[in-house]
């Protein structure tokens, strides 16, 4: 038996270290037999004599792997991994959370500043930029432009948290939600987005405005939203 | 006796022979047979696993320094919890001796 055999001996009755505990206690018993050795060396003896004493010295490896494994039990090593685990899950909760604020933060300072500034919808569609907000607990809804094409009109409006760092609600919002016609007539609307939304409404003829309703938590709130027509030729 | 011995005995002479200074393993051995007149040579193997527990239990911490050789050998340090122990321990094992003493003493003076 050499060296590495003992030492290979001893990690044999490991059972629970990971692989960086198993190469720290390798690398501390060899480390602990080199010094012997060299000691052994300073004295005189020569290279296999003072392999031999060394090894003589150390005791049984099985003895030593058996003590050393108690050390280890399993439930540390389990205790371990789910401590890993857990800690990489809070770590990536948090990264994705700091995501989700900056993205709302930007969506709060935008929808109450500058609520047309790189809308490509509103861009392609809209002619007529309006104001109308109207509270939504701790949000606004802010119908920031209408637009009309062909028979069809255009709306636009975003939701934006009172606070820079909440969360806008707008998913509830827009089950409220309901577009009229100048007479009073439900209109037909496809609408896409998020907390930005852009509604087209096919309309049967040039009304004048459109209204915007929201039903919230039994109360009912109308504002009119003014479109503009081209002149017809 | 004021109080049950907690540790092992070897446990006992490991965090004595860290309070006055930061050793690796062999050096711990060595020094061991020098302060006891080679009264407690141990199979050095059997260290390894004290220390760990030892470790475990926060007794002692340890950290890597480059030998002369320049390879990295494992220190182990007494931590306060550590210092304490061995305060707390060395005081119930002279109470122990003392007690063990004073029997013997008494079977002496019988025979």
């Amino acid at each position: 038996m050499d060296r590495a055999d003992y030492t290979a001996r001893v990690l044999a009755q490991l059972r629970h270290v990971t692989g960086e505990e198993q190469a720290a206690i390798r690398a501390e018993i060899d480390g602990h037999m080199e010094d012997h050795i060299c000691a052994l060396l300073d004295l005189g003896y020569d290279l296999a004599l003072a392999e031999e004493r060394t090894l003589a010295a150390m005791g049984d490896p099985a003895e030593v792997g058996r003590e050393l494994n108690k050390q280890y039990p399993l439930g540390w090593l389990v205790l371990g991994r789910l401590a890993a685990w857990a800690l990489a899950l809070l770590c990536a909760a948090a990264m994705l959370n700091v995501h989700g604020v900056c993205y709302w933060v930007s969506d709060n300072l935008q929808g109450r500043f500058c609520p047309t500034h790189g809308d490509r919808r509103w861009e392609e569609h809209g002619n007529l930029e309006t104001d109308l907000r109207i509270s939504v607990g701790d949000d606004i809804l802010r119908i920031y432009g209408t637009g009309t094409e062909d028979g069809t009109a255009y709306v636009y409006w975003c939701q934006y948290d009172e606070s820079p760092f909440g969360k806008p609600g707008y998913q509830e919002t827009l089950k409220g939600i309901t577009l009229l016609d100048s007479r009073g007539k439900k209109v037909l609307c496809i609408g896409s987005g998020g907390p930005w939304m852009e509604a087209k409404c096919v309309l049967q003829r040039r009304d004048p405005w459109l209204v915007f309703r929201l039903d919230r938590e039994g109360e009912r709130t109308e504002v009119r939203m003014p479109l503009k027509w081209e002149e017809m030729p | 006796m004021k109080k049950k011995q907690t540790i092992e005995h070897t446990q006992l002479l490991v965090l004595s022979l860290l309070a006055g200074e930061d050793m690796y393993g062999y050096q711990m051995i060595v020094e061991l047979a020098r302060r006891s007149d080679h009264t407690f040579e141990m199979k050095e193997g059997t260290l390894y696993p004290v220390l760990h527990g030892l470790e475990k239990d926060g007794l002692v911490e340890a950290y890597q320094q480059e030998a002369p050789t320049g390879r990295m050998r494992k220190y182990y340090h007494l931590t306060r919890k550590g210092g304490a122990a061995l305060k707390s321990e060395a005081e119930a094992w002279e109470s122990y001796a003392g007690a063990v003493n004073a029997v013997l003493r008494s079977s002496l003076n019988l025979a």
